[in-house]
């Protein structure tokens, strides 16, 4: 199977392709929490095309990711559908923030490539054409205003500021 | 002027006399504050994160955009006179990261800076960099107040005070060609200063180009180094001091492909945009600006919002040192080193 990488820097690319026959992705992120704060999957298709909330759910289970930050062990990552006015959204979480750089392992829990296991969908009428691909949300908060401060034992990663955090639901 | 060589090329006695700098610095009291000398540099690279001027925006003096380069060097060379006092004539040494075979035969080794180690970050268990050294491994020159090498407690950053390595970094190392070319990178976006450029890739990388530079290099020694407080591991001066002369490198290029050019034409001009943002550098950042914490007699102008108090207590006082600005570091010669 192919592999893929990505690496994700200050003016770079912010569309990453998934239509890849890989089973697993390594996506560097640059100073994670601090330029880069999620991934987003896009695609062209919208609900009547088949990417309907089950659709986002259903791809959400067939997915797994890992961050290595490198300061601490590997620790698996949040794959989440929140609900949304404008539709439901799949985002990926990239962990510990970190101002240099850390490594996000996407992978498919099945094995197959990415490609299938999107084009497979039970949503979707078989043999579909479509883009497919993870959008980098940058990151708001300034992460880096209490990077050195000593570390708030807190559950999950949603370190961010308050005020500047991303509301969520409808 | 001090010769900067590689650290694969040392020969024992110079790597003696670095180790012993190191140590001694270590376990040197600074003389304004309950810190060592050695961790008074760690606690800066933290507090550096995030400053404000006047109560503006906060900025990162040191990281994420071009003065990255000129505040490291002169952070190195302050640390690197540091060094000279404990041990006369030693310089820094810097970690060629496309040799690896020498690296990994002749750095990072029991004798020298101790082991890197693959997986989740562990503890380091040779060297010198333990943090109980056993005695019947310390060197004559090893002073008795110090037990080891161990983290301070307020610069350890949930990591520990055992100095810890380790990473999964499959991304590593650069070829001799890939540090070549960027030595070499002449790119200018629609007639930028080509520093900018240069500057994206030597400190992040940049994605199907060489993507094996300084962030990179953190993590692939993880551990400590993969934190705000990086400088806990000797190896922070060895990968900086690799970044350094990367850039010194580029700087000779650009002076000899461009007839009758001086080292300021290789710093964007205070008023250019960047090409990435669409504005001027940041503050700390552009030609004329100056480097924090060496401002002088304005440094109650500045404050640092990234690190906490018991933290900013123990930074070094500068303010009667000159004033440092990004123009004074561009020619390294000058400031009194150069490399082999
Ligand atoms: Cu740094």
């Amino acid at each position: 199977m192919e592999k893929v990488h990505y690496l994700l820097t200050k003016a770079g690319p912010r569309l990453l392709n998934l239509m890849v026959d890989a089973n697993q992705i390594d996506i560097i992120v640059t100073a994670p929490g601090m330029l880069c704060q999620r991934l987003e999957f896009v695609t062209n298709l919208g609900a009547l095309d088949g990417c309907d909330a089950g659709f986002y759910t259903e791809l959400s289970s067939h997915l797994y990711a890992q961050a290595y930050c490198g300061h601490t062990s590997p620790k698996p990552v949040d794959i989440s559908v929140d609900t949304h006015r404008l539709g439901a959204e799949l985002s990926i979480d990239l962990g510990e923030p970190n101002m240099y750089q850390s490594l996000l392992r996407l992978r498919t829990c099945s094995g197959r490539s990415f490609r299938e296991v999107i084009q497979n969908s039970r949503s979707l009428p078989s043999q579909t054409e479509m883009m497919a691909g993870l959008y980098v949300v940058k990151a708001e908060g300034h992460h880096e205003h209490h990077q050195a401060m000593p570390k708030v034992k807190s559950k999950g990663n949603k370190q961010s500021h308050q005020h500047h955090n991303i509301k969520k639901g409808a | 002027m001090d010769i900067r060589k590689s650290a694969a090329q040392l020969n024992d006695n110079e790597i003696d006399a670095f180790l012993e700098a190191i140590i001694k610095l270590k376990a040197r009291k600074a003389s304004d504050a309950n810190i060592s000398v050695y961790d008074q540099f760690v606690a800066l690279h933290g507090a550096v994160m995030a400053v404000t001027r006047n109560n503006a925006d906060p900025v990162n003096f040191a990281h994420n955009n071009i003065g990255f380069l000129a505040w490291h060097r002169q952070y190195l060379r302050l640390f690197e006179l540091a060094l000279q006092k404990e041990v006369a004539g030693v310089s820094l040494p810097y970690w060629d990261w496309s040799d690896d075979i020498g690296a990994s035969n002749r750095l990072f080794t029991d004798d020298f800076l101790s082991s890197t180690t693959r997986g989740r970050p562990e503890s380091i268990s040779n060297g010198l960099l333990r943090r109980r050294v056993p005695n019947n491994r310390k060197p004559d020159w090893w002073p008795s107040s110090l037990r080891g090498f161990s983290v301070n407690r307020h610069l350890e950053e949930g990591s520990g005070r055992n100095l810890k390595r380790g990473s999964t970094e499959n991304n590593w190392p650069p070829s001799i060609a890939q540090m070549q070319q960027l030595s070499e990178l002449n790119i200018s976006i629609r007639g930028s200063n080509p520093l900018w450029a240069f500057w994206l890739v030597l400190e992040q990388g940049y994605d199907g180009f060489i993507m094996r530079t300084h962030n990179a290099g953190h993590r692939f020694i993880g551990g400590h180094m993969a934190g705000s407080f990086s400088p806990n591991d000797p190896i922070f001066w060895m990968h900086h001091a690799n970044v350094d002369r990367i850039w010194a490198h580029w700087q000779e290029f650009q002076l000899r492909i461009n007839a009758d050019s001086n080292p300021k034409d290789f710093w964007p001009h205070p008023d250019e945009f960047s090409p990435f943002e669409g504005r001027v550098a940041p503050l700390g950042h552009k030609l004329n600006d100056d480097l924090w914490p060496w401002v002088g007699s304005d440094s109650n102008q500045y404050q640092s919002v990234s690190a906490a108090q018991t933290i900013l207590k123990r930074l070094h006082d500068y303010s009667n040192m000159k004033k440092v600005k990004v123009v004074d570091v561009l020619d390294f010669e000058a400031m009194g080193f150069k490399y082999e």
